[in-house]
């Protein structure tokens, strides 16, 4: 589904990703780990199309399509989907006026015909349960006077309703208590299917308690150094990065 | 021949063509005429080393002569009705107000001629366009009451049509006193059949009286041969509430000069502005607010959204009296700016001699924020329509400040399908 070949990324004159191979398959879950500044929000950010970042080298193929040639919103209608580490507030633009208009705009680039308003009220009665969102909120200025729980639970909300084929979580866990955690992981799980992939951002362990991958990757220093199983995740939970900085890096 | 001989040229134009008029029906008029000729004598037209003027200089096509319309009652016009259905039209068509083409009764407003204006309220600027208009007043202008209590059940709306097919000068003046405890809704709004040069001098004036609650909505949809200077007096007693909301759009120039004095302890006056500049328009706003009473409050908040090579101007003074304890001010300008090619001029002015008040001002001239557009875009939105809803909401804030029904309605039409125009990938 998407394959990550040697790719280099920049920001400004600053090199942050340097060579990262990745494939992810149907149905797969992988976490990408690391420590502050090793290239993880990068990467997600460079998936989704943000142009703060350019691509030097490297390719990215998402569903046999060159990805790296789309702009942002062809690779959410061709399936990508970014839940934002820090989801952005709009002042006068509501979840649901948006996110109707994103939904049609997807559909048509898919050729399928626009949701009809009963429809569309029907799926986001259906979504909203799935990710326990209060439905007035989403009536509400995106985000706007939103709690951190509430703010990564539109996010999931938004994911549902737009069935993306891979989800790219962006450090999810991060602000959320235990209740929120696990409210936002159910929601992720309850959305896997053999068909769509995920992959999770984190800097902890603990959300990979709720969300289990199928196989864990140590990002530092903008290359993935080491790959495994969840039980990698356990691994680093109790000992830290530094082992695997010491494993990488030559005496 | 530089601008300002070019300016002189026409002041005396109009000067002579308001001397040559009839129609100064009383003493007191013809008294009224020529002080107002002698004042306008004295002036100039503002340039650009005038301070309130500097970012607006007022300046016409060389080699182009006005003639001044004033005096012609007509009965074959016809006015685009822009799809309302349920307001009361008042039609001025080249620069006079036509009974018949308006509403013939209106439930609680009684309209007449000026027969002498009072010009009760000094404006704050003591400008040529003042004077000008002023010695039309008997000719141009008319004068509605509405009654004490009465409740007008419609929008009142001033169409200024302009038919002439050559280069016009219009002045028409409006007089409204709503009486205590009076509510109603008015609106102004201009059409011009051709294209030839329009310059509209226009002057409202209002008194507000006790407890009454009077709104104003200025709908100025501009083509781009007209010439807007909007001066609007409001003079607000105890406990009345004026809301004046202002759209300035389309492809024109306007200086809006907006003037309210709060006299009457907890009177309230808000002020809501919308440009959105394209083009070469010019949208100038500069309101002046003076606190004269005890616990009155006063609220304004511009917005501007430029394109093209547009310009935009706000300049909000606010004045405090030494009586005016317990004062709330706020105010505020905020400006997106979406082409590097056009400017935005924001001047806040507070002058506060209360020693217990509440105020406020600042102003924010800015790009649209790239992050919220990359968030939409990251969920299927492409640029244009991402943008496009961004300033949507945006404007948003002001457009609610319109009472619901066929004119706010309109309103936001034409206000979407300008954001279109604005927004449209280049």
């Amino acid at each position: 589904m998407l394959k990550i070949q040697n790719l280099h990324a920049k920001i400004g004159d600053k090199e942050i990703l340097k060579g990262i191979n990745l494939n992810v398959n149907p149905g797969e879950v992988h976490a990408i780990m690391g420590p502050n500044g090793s290239g993880k929000s990068t990467l997600a950010s460079v998936l989704a199309g943000r142009e703060d970042y350019e691509v030097t080298d490297g390719s990215v193929l998402f569903r046999d399509k060159d990805l790296l040639e789309l702009s942002p919103e062809d690779r959410a209608r061709e399936g990508i989907f970014l839940a934002f580490q820090y989801p952005v507030e709009i002042p006068g633009v509501t979840t649901i006026n948006f996110l109707k208009t994103a939904l049609n705009e997807v559909r048509k680039y898919r050729g399928e015909e626009p949701l009809d308003a009963v429809s569309f009220l029907k799926r986001m009665k259906e979504k909203s349960k799935l990710v326990e969102i209060d439905q007035a909120l989403l009536s509400r200025s995106l985000n706007e006077g939103f709690s951190g729980g509430e703010k990564k639970r539109n996010e999931i909300f938004q994911m549902a309703m737009l069935e993306p084929k891979l989800a790219i979580l962006d450090e999810t866990d991060s602000g959320l208590d235990i209740d929120a955690l696990r409210i936002v992981a159910n929601g992720v799980n309850k959305l896997k299917t053999p068909n769509n992939a995920t992959i999770v951002v984190t800097h902890y362990q603990r959300l990979l308690d709720y969300i289990v991958p199928d196989f864990v990757h140590v990002l530092w220093n903008g290359r993935i150094v080491k790959s495994g199983t969840k039980e990698l995740a356990l691994e680093l939970e109790e000992k830290g990065y530094d082992w695997v900085k010491a494993e990488v890096t030559p005496a | 021949m530089g601008n300002s001989s070019i300016m002189e040229g026409l002041k005396d134009q109009l000067i002579g063509q308001i001397e040559a008029l009839d129609g100064t029906t009383g003493p007191g008029a013809a008294q009224q005429k020529n002080a107002a000729l002698a004042a306008s004598r004295g002036l100039q037209f503002p340039h650009a080393k005038n301070e309130e003027w500097k970012y607006s200089p007022f300046s016409l096509p060389k080699n182009s002569a006005f003639q001044l319309l004033a005096s012609q009652a007509k009965t074959a016009f016809h006015f685009r009705n822009p799809g309302l259905e349920h307001v009361y039209f008042l039609v001025f068509a080249d620069g006079v107000f036509q009974a018949g083409l308006s509403a013939q009764n209106i439930p609680g407003i009684e309209i007449q001629k000026i027969e002498s204006p009072q010009d009760q309220s000094l404006p704050y600027e003591n400008n040529i366009f003042n004077h000008l208009n002023l010695a039309t007043a008997h000719l141009s202008g008319i004068s509605l009451k509405v009654a004490p209590k009465a409740v007008v059940d419609q929008p009142v709306v001033f169409l200024h049509l302009v038919t002439a097919a050559e280069n016009a000068w219009v002045q028409p003046r409006i007089q409204i006193e709503a009486g205590e405890r009076s509510e109603a809704v008015f609106a102004e709004m201009w059409q011009s059949e051709n294209d030839s040069l329009l310059v509209f001098n226009m002057v409202t004036e209002l008194e507000v009286k006790p407890s009454a609650r009077i709104k104003w909505i200025s709908f100025e949809n501009l083509s781009r041969q007209i010439t807007l200077v909007n001066q609007t007096r409001a003079e607000v007693r105890e406990k009345a509430v004026f809301q004046h909301v202002v759209l300035s759009m389309g492809q024109g120039f306007v200086r809006n000069n907006l003037e309210i004095r709060i006299h009457g302890e907890a009177g309230d006056a808000h002020m809501y502005g919308l440009s959105l500049g394209n083009h070469k328009q010019h949208a100038d706003h500069h309101t002046f607010v003076n606190h004269k009473a005890e616990n009155t409050t006063s609220n304004q908040l511009y917005k501007g959204i430029y394109a093209g090579k547009s310009i935009g101007v706000f300049n909000g003074k606010i004045l405090v009296d030494q009586a005016a304890q317990k004062t709330n001010a706020y105010q505020s300008s905020k400006n997106i700016l979406l082409s590097a090619d056009a400017k935005v001029f924001a001047k806040p002015q507070l002058e506060i001699f209360a020693d217990d008040v509440k105020c406020s001002h600042g102003a924010t001239i800015g790009q649209l924020d790239e992050e919220p557009v990359f968030y939409l875009r990251s969920r299927g939105l492409d640029e244009a329509t991402a943008k496009h809803l961004l300033i949507q909401a945006f404007a948003s804030e002001i457009l609610m400040q319109i009472p619901d029904g066929e004119l706010k309605t309109l309103v936001e039409e034409a206000v979407l399908s300008e954001m279109q125009a604005m927004t449209a990938p280049s």
